[in-house]
């Protein structure tokens, strides 16, 4: 992931950006209504995307003109929805670009695309799942960051196959998805237990904020929401 | 760990002799050379620009060459080792073929000279926008961003997520300091369980900041939007000329090479 600073032919540069573009677009709206109708949610906002900083700015080498690192995007996505995490993806791929130079502007628009929206959709779409099927939201949110995590590595696989089918798409892109598994299949397991551990933090700490949202159901945080008899605010 | 990098790029970025050049100048430099770079064909006009703002960094602005050196690896690094799998792996015209235990492995010409542009794009690319942002604080890039009217949503939100970066760097170093007086990396069991509470420790504690400014921001009538009060002049025209002759003549000295091949001047 984090395609770098001048990998991609213009042209594909030019794809993704409009791609993303319109996600980015749509995202800000919604962000926009969210800070309007919950304010205090603007700190739980900006620290997802610091956390989204932190974490895919632990990169690791893997041979190719981008590296392998955790992606953080699974607890915005699951928290806010992929336009919004759309959005903070792309002020924090910005700000890498201009702190680490890690990725860079001109491909912007293909990180954000699959560490922003493809990612954040594989999350969301394995979280509810999970809810689906019975499972507890801290379940649901291991295996949103693990998928939104290997997504997000199959889509910059295909981005670069499509960028460089030599001699095939198919043969490009067996190439690139080798080369990400070796770092990425176990990183995307660590992630998954690191976001369960805040997870429990978040539903201990602010159940209110969660229920708000609507992504963890009544039941599940009524033991946090009772709140405590000896003085409690 | 990679993401201490980023106080050391916003120290340099104030403390720079470039600092109080107009910043929409620099930042109209770097944008300009990044895509001509990018839209070269050949690997020579990104390396002019490399070397271009490798020059204006060390020997103008005063970078730190260890601090550059550690930012440039990167582009060099990940390049140089792009170069060779795409020798091996990407092509199509066999160029020659190197014996490896009884083994041919070919190399291929056109995967050499597809490497080698990217080599230089990346170059080319990265060092602009480092020129940027070893030269420019953040804070200024925000004016820019609100004047080129940028959704408010956007450029408050860029705002915070940059201030909470450090908020959570801060918070790092204490608990990491923390834990390791209380021996939490003696071992690797020890390690990752502590690196696993330290991150979750963290996430809370920044978020937990994060409401107190929330409250105090309120608190001062902050209604959903932060105002800056200063505004950024524009460059003098006689700088823009400047670099837009420099431009055009770096987009010309990319058309006369734009077809230019090293592997068809070395002869195997």
């Amino acid at each position: 992931m984090h395609i770098m600073e001048g990998y991609l032919p213009p042209m594909w540069c030019a794809v993704w950006w409009v791609l993303s573009g319109i996600v980015i677009a749509y995202g800000i709206v919604k962000l926009k209504k969210l800070l309007e109708e919950s304010p205090e949610m603007k700190p739980l906002v900006a620290i997802s995307g610091a956390y989204m900083f932190i974490l895919s700015s632990l990169k690791m080498p893997s041979v190719t003109g981008s590296c392998s690192h955790p992606c953080g995007n699974g607890l915005g996505a699951v928290l806010f929805g992929v336009p919004i995490t759309a959005v903070l993806a792309a002020i924090v791929l910005l700000f890498q670009a201009l702190f680490l130079a890690h990725g860079g502007l001109t491909t912007l628009g293909a990180n954000d695309f699959s560490m922003g929206i493809v990612g954040p959709a594989a999350a969301v779409i394995v979280y509810r799942l999970c809810m689906k099927a019975g499972l507890s939201s801290t379940v649901g949110i291991f295996f949103a960051a693990l998928f939104g995590d290997w997504l997000t590595y199959v889509t910059t696989a295909v981005q670069l196959a499509l960028a460089f089918p030599i001699p095939s798409f198919t043969a490009a892109f067996t190439k690139f998805i080798v080369i990400y598994a070796y770092t990425q299949v176990p990183l995307a397991i660590a992630e998954g237990i690191l976001t369960v551990i805040i997870w429990d933090y978040i539903k201990k700490l602010r159940p209110d904020l969660l229920l708000k949202l609507g992504v963890v159901p009544e039941e599940e945080l009524k033991p946090y929401l009772t709140p405590s008899p000896a003085g409690g605010e | 760990m990679g993401f201490m990098k980023h106080n050391i790029v916003d120290n340099v970025a104030f403390s720079n002799k470039l600092r109080h050049v107009n910043p929409k100048l620099k930042v109209i430099f770097a944008l300009s050379l990044l895509l001509i770079s990018v839209f070269s064909t050949s690997f020579i006009v990104p390396l002019i620009i490399f070397f271009i703002n490798s020059i204006l960094l060390l020997f103008k602005a005063k970078v730190p060459k260890k601090i550059y050196a550690v930012f440039v690896g990167i582009p060099l690094g990940f390049g140089i080792l792009n170069l060779v799998i795409f020798a091996f792996l990407f092509g199509t015209v066999e160029w020659f073929k190197i014996n490896v235990f009884g083994f041919e492995i070919p190399v291929y010409k056109d995967g050499i000279e597809l490497g080698l542009l990217l080599f230089g794009r990346m170059l080319g690319g990265v060092s602009s926008m480092l020129f940027l942002a070893f030269t420019t604080p953040m804070v200024e890039l925000f004016y820019i961003f609100r004047e080129l009217k940028m959704p408010d949503v956007l450029v408050d939100m860029m705002m915070l997520i940059y201030r909470y970066i450090f908020v959570l760097y801060e918070e790092y170093e204490k608990m990491k300091f923390a834990q390791e007086s209380r021996l939490g990396t003696s071992n690797l069991k020890s390690t990752y369980k502590s690196l696993g509470a330290l991150a979750a420790h963290l996430f809370i504690r920044a978020w937990e900041k994060g409401e107190k400014l929330n409250i105090t921001m309120m608190s001062r009538c902050y209604d959903g939007k932060i105002k800056l009060l200063q505004t950024i002049e524009n460059p003098s025209i006689k700088y823009i000329l400047f670099i837009a002759i420099f431009d055009i003549f770096l987009i010309i000295l990319a058309y006369l090479t734009k077809d230019f091949t090293l592997t068809s001047y070395i002869k195997i």
